[in-house]
């Protein structure tokens, strides 16, 4: 069992100033994989720290499995945590370290020595159990964090950027392993990052955080899909989403987005969502750089209704391998755009755009989404 | 500036004169460091020498430095004549106290003032820093009257409790204690400990290094420590070792040898676990401890 | 722009506990939690109580009294502070205590300085130096005077040796007036050197690397390094050591009582020795002794506090 719940929480360091977070109301349901995502010093740590106990709740109540937790010691909340500094104590063996949560419980020596041996077994540490934390590897230590919060078999794994201390490589790698624990445990674990990738990868439903305010909580794709403003949208996806801020004209049939000189029609979803924002309106625009694409003599000819070609000139390429990111100006916009590798084109070049807007957004001069509001 | 030296002196192709300053400037290094451990050390010699003089050969001149028959005379004096082990004893058992229970008593309280939230924390380290500028020997006769009041002349809890009263080992043991990463006391938390089996099994052993200072300190402070034991001691057997040492000493004669013997057997012990924990008195230990 | 949550706005349940519940609960939490804390502060509270506050307040309290030790006490009012304040040797004790101090600290901490320098400059053995620096520190005084006596004992004395190997006269460093205090400095130096290098040597240890190596590659010789680096870099440590050394040696005692016992011409009176002779030693005068105490206390606060301020300003 693992159900989290958030109602109404908050948290003011100090006496004054804002909330390090704000009104988060959140359920975290039994075996979720629920990642909290934002840039640094939005308050993911914060609410974190909240659950495991190791900081106060200034509003609101923190219920796991239905049990009023506001009041009750770190150690009786049936919550293990991974911190990103790792935090094994350097003066024990990896095995005093992994069976230090089971001791302090009180359990039987027999039980300790097993569970120790199996978690071992399952994190691969078994050849590693009498050395100390500072002969081991930085990969070798997180797995160690891990097995220290595994056995003692909680309800709820805390993971604080854990993965943030390991080189590219390994951070994949123990992503991985990270899952497949998950996989074979089905530990509710709210796992906190700043990567979005991270996010994306790892997390069944992901919870993008704003100076300790909830911005969005959603299925990753779903969230990467329909962000509901243009924080959470310039927030996932690299390169960053395209935003251009502009005026709605509204025609009989159709919506037309306009900046400057630059002005084209944004297809029927699009103008619905237009037409509730009424003619006038200030909004911004966001198009993610896959759907824009640089025509070229190989370009697929189908045209549809919410494809929008601009002649636009080259400022930028940058070959990343697998992808080219070209960036171009039309009038007073800058786009970026990710188009395929290899594509012949150079800085100068002028060139036209196809712009799909199949999964563009609008959003209003308060920041959100049109379609929020809309639907 | 000492490993960049070392690199340049390792330089494929050194320049001669720079080279050959180098090595006058490291010579000079030993030389000072020879001359000030001479300094240091010469009246130590000459008390060791003196020590094994027999009373005969004491005052020749100019006296030599080394005893023309090396005699046991003045070691065995002492210790059949004199309660030296009883002064000894007295004071391991004062200093030793002293020691344990400030280990104890000063890092539980650091440990409070540097990870644990309470109303007043700030307010009573504020008073804790104050009172390092409070002198001991201003104290004296108050302390002398309470302890007296306490029944507690001549007594080793007489010797032993104001030496507990000083600060400065809580705000050693804060310091070294806020240096210590949080994240390691909130797992301990998070695993189940309560807020003394943290400072028992995690915060004490990582703190091992700034124990053994301060406990040094203390001890040292203890041994040598000779105006409170002066005054609160009246009977030859609750003497401490200082005390002791100095009464053989009689206004009228001095016996240089026995005072000389006395002085090397009671410096033996500090100087050897001076020397066995030495190594802990470095490594940026004292600075941690220090820094503001 | 205004930026909202637009999922979950709505709560999941409404908050079970009244907010006083919450306030009420959340104080008997933390009530408990600081209670452990003053729990931590509990034993070193008492002897800090009993043989630090107690013993201030009864102190000022003895300064409006007289006897107490032998004899009676009795209430003698202010009698105890104009005593103290007109007596002549109390003014002597000062001057000595405070020319001792102005003697005794530059000169050690120059000396601990160099060898502090020297010595993290010494590419092997530093570590067998610092030891061998430090043993003077391990004397008991008893001891260190008893060596000291080997120094400057008029007849067989090492500095003594000396002179007269340059063909000088011997001097009579206890005994002469104007040697006294002199000597007695030379003591606490040679014994106080061995603990402050090794301060100030933890200090120089505890200074980034990567600026004395980006000054070096800067052109910055050795001085200037030593100037505008080393020097800026370790006030804190200076900052600690000269306030501490201010109240330790202002409470000089030991020494004096065991070499010189104030004498010659009370030329090695110091304020620690007239306190401890006034009430221990041949009178029963424990409310002058009292009034003292206080004035040596509020001395050294005042001096402890001046120099806080001069060295934080700056
Ligand atoms: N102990 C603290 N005291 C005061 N402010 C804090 C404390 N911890 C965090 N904060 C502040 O709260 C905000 C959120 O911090 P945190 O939860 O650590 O962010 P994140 O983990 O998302 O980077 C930040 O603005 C930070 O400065
Ligand atoms: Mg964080």
């Amino acid at each position: 069992m693992g159900r989290v719940e958030f109602v109404g929480v908050g948290k003011q360091y100090g006496d004054s100033g804002a909330g390090a977070v704000q009104d988060v109301n959140l359920t975290v349901e039994d075996g979720e994989f629920l990642v909290l995502l934002g840039p640094s010093g939005c308050g993911k740590s914060t609410l974190l720290k909240m659950v495991a106990g190791l900081e106060d709740v200034t509003s609101g109540e923190i219920y796991i499995d239905d049990r009023l937790v506001n009041y009750v010691k770190p150690g009786d909340r049936n919550v293990a945590m991974v911190f990103q500094s790792y935090a094994l104590y350097p003066h024990m063996t990896v095995r005093e370290n992994i069976g230090f949560p089971l001791k302090m419980h009180k359990l039987p020596k027999a039980e300790i020595d097993r569970r120790v041996t199996e978690a071992a077994e399952i994190l691969g540490l078994r050849d590693l159990l009498d050395r100390r934390p500072e002969q081991l590897s930085g990969g070798q230590r997180q797995r160690v964090a891990l097995g220290r919060s595994i056995v003692r078999e909680p309800a709820v794994f805390l993971m604080d950027e854990p993965l943030s201390n390991l080189d590219a490589q390994l951070r994949v790698q123990t992503r991985e392993e990270i899952l497949k624990l998950h996989a074979r445990l089905g530990t509710t674990t709210i796992y906190v990052t700043h990567d979005q990738i991270e996010a994306m990868t790892m997390g069944h439903r992901i919870v993008v955080m704003r100076s300790g305010v909830v911005q969005q909580v959603g299925k990753p794709q779903f969230v990467y899909d329909h962000p509901a403003n243009t924080f959470v949208a310039a927030f996932l996806g690299n390169p960053r989403v395209n935003l251009q801020t502009g005026a709605i004209r509204l025609e009989a049939d159709i919506a037309r987005f306009e900046q400057g000189e630059v002005s084209f029609a944004l297809g029927p979803a699009l103008s619905a969502f237009a037409r509730s924002a009424g003619d006038g309106a200030e909004v911004a625009l966001g198009v993610r750089p896959e759907d824009i694409s640089v025509e070229h003599a190989g370009s697929r000819k189908h045209e549809h209704d919410a494809l929008v070609k601009l002649p636009a000139t080259i400022t930028l390429v940058e070959p990343v391998g697998s992808d080219l990111y070209v960036r171009a100006t039309t009038g007073t916009m800058e786009w970026m755009a990710r188009t395929e590798a290899r594509l012949p084109v150079r800085t100068g070049d002028e060139v036209t755009l196809m712009i799909d807007l199949t999964h563009a957004h609008l959003f209003g001069e308060d920041g959100m989404n049109l379609e929020g509001a809309a639907g | 500036m000492g490993a960049e030296g070392r690199a340049l002196a390792r330089d494929p192709q050194p320049k001669p004169g720079r080279f050959g300053g180098k090595s006058l400037y490291t010579i000079a290094i030993y030389v000072i460091l020879i001359v000030a451990v001479f300094i240091s050390l010469l009246p130590f010699g000459y008390v060791v020498s003196t020590s094994f003089k027999s009373t005969m050969s004491l005052f020749s001149y100019p006296p030599d430095w080394l005893p023309e028959n090396p005699t046991l005379d003045n070691y065995r004096n002492l210790l059949n004549r004199y309660p030296f082990w009883r002064w000894l004893f007295n004071s391991f058992v004062v200093a030793g106290s002293v020691t344990a229970i400030k280990l104890v008593v000063d890092s539980m309280a650091g440990y409070a003032f540097a990870k644990m939230r309470f109303p007043g924390r700030d307010a009573l380290f504020l008073v804790v820093l104050m009172s390092l500028m409070v002198p001991f020997a201003a104290l004296l006769i108050p302390t002398f009257i309470i302890i007296r009041e306490l029944g507690m002349l001549n007594t080793y809890w007489g010797l032993i409790l104001p030496g507990l009263a000083s600060p400065i080992g809580v705000f050693m043991m804060r310091q070294f204690i806020e240096s210590l990463p949080s994240d390691l006391e909130n797992a301990a938390r998070l695993d189940g400990c309560s807020e003394f089996q943290i400072y028992r099994r995690v915060i004490l052993p990582l703190i091992k290094p700034g124990l053994v200072v301060l406990g040094v300190f203390t001890f040292m402070t203890q041994w040598t420590s000779y105006l409170w034991p002066l005054v609160v001691v009246t009977k030859p057997e609750m003497a401490t070792l200082t005390v002791g040492v100095r009464s053989l000493t009689s206004t009228f004669t001095q016996d240089w040898g026995l005072n000389s013997a006395a002085a090397i057997l009671s410096m033996l012990p500090t100087i050897l676990v001076f020397i066995f924990l030495q190594r802990y008195f470095i490594a940026g230990s004292i600075a941690g401890a220090l820094k503001e | 722009m205004q930026e909202q949550a637009v999922t979950q706005t709505t709560r999941p349940r409404a908050l079970a506990l009244s907010e006083e519940e919450h306030q009420r609960l959340q104080r008997r939490y933390q009530r408990r939690r600081s209670l452990t804390a003053y729990l931590f502060l509990l034993p070193g509270a008492i002897f800090f109580f009993a043989f630090l506050v107690i013993p201030i307040l009864l102190l000022f309290f003895y300064t409006f009294n007289n006897g107490g030790i032998i004899s009676e006490r009795e209430w003698v009012g202010l009698a105890n502070w104009r005593n103290v304040l007109r007596d002549d040797l109390v003014i002597t004790a000062i001057k000595n205590t405070v020319v001792y101090c102005l003697m005794a600290i530059p000169a050690v901490f120059v000396i601990s300085m160099v060898l502090a320098l020297v010595l993290q400059q010494a590419a092997r053995g530093g570590s067998a130096f610092r030891s061998l620096l430090y043993i003077p520190t391990l004397a008991p005084y008893v001891v260190a005077a008893l060596l000291w006596q080997f120094v400057v004992h008029r007849d067989f004395g090492i500095l003594n040796m000396i002179l007269v190997e340059f063909g000088q006269e011997p001097r009579n460093w206890l005994g002469s007036p104007d040697l006294a205090l002199r000597s007695i400095t030379m003591l606490e130096v040679w014994r106080g050197v061995g603990f402050w290098t090794l301060l100030f040597l933890a200090g120089l240890i505890g200074l980034p690397k990567e600026l004395y190596q980006a000054a070096a590659i800067d052109g910055a010789n050795a001085w200037q390094r030593f100037r505008y680096l080393t020097i800026p870099l370790m006030r804190p440590t200076f900052f600690f050591a000269v306030v501490m050394a201010t109240i330790w040696n202002l409470q000089l005692f030991d020494s004096v009582s065991i070499l010189t016992n104030g004498g010659p011409q009370n030329s090695t009176v110091t304020v620690v020795w007239y306190i401890q002779q006034t009430t221990f030693a041949y009178t029963d005068k424990v409310g002058f002794g009292a009034a003292l105490s206080f004035m040596l206390l509020l001395l050294i606060l005042f001096l402890a506090l001046i120099e806080i301020r001069l060295l934080r300003k700056r």
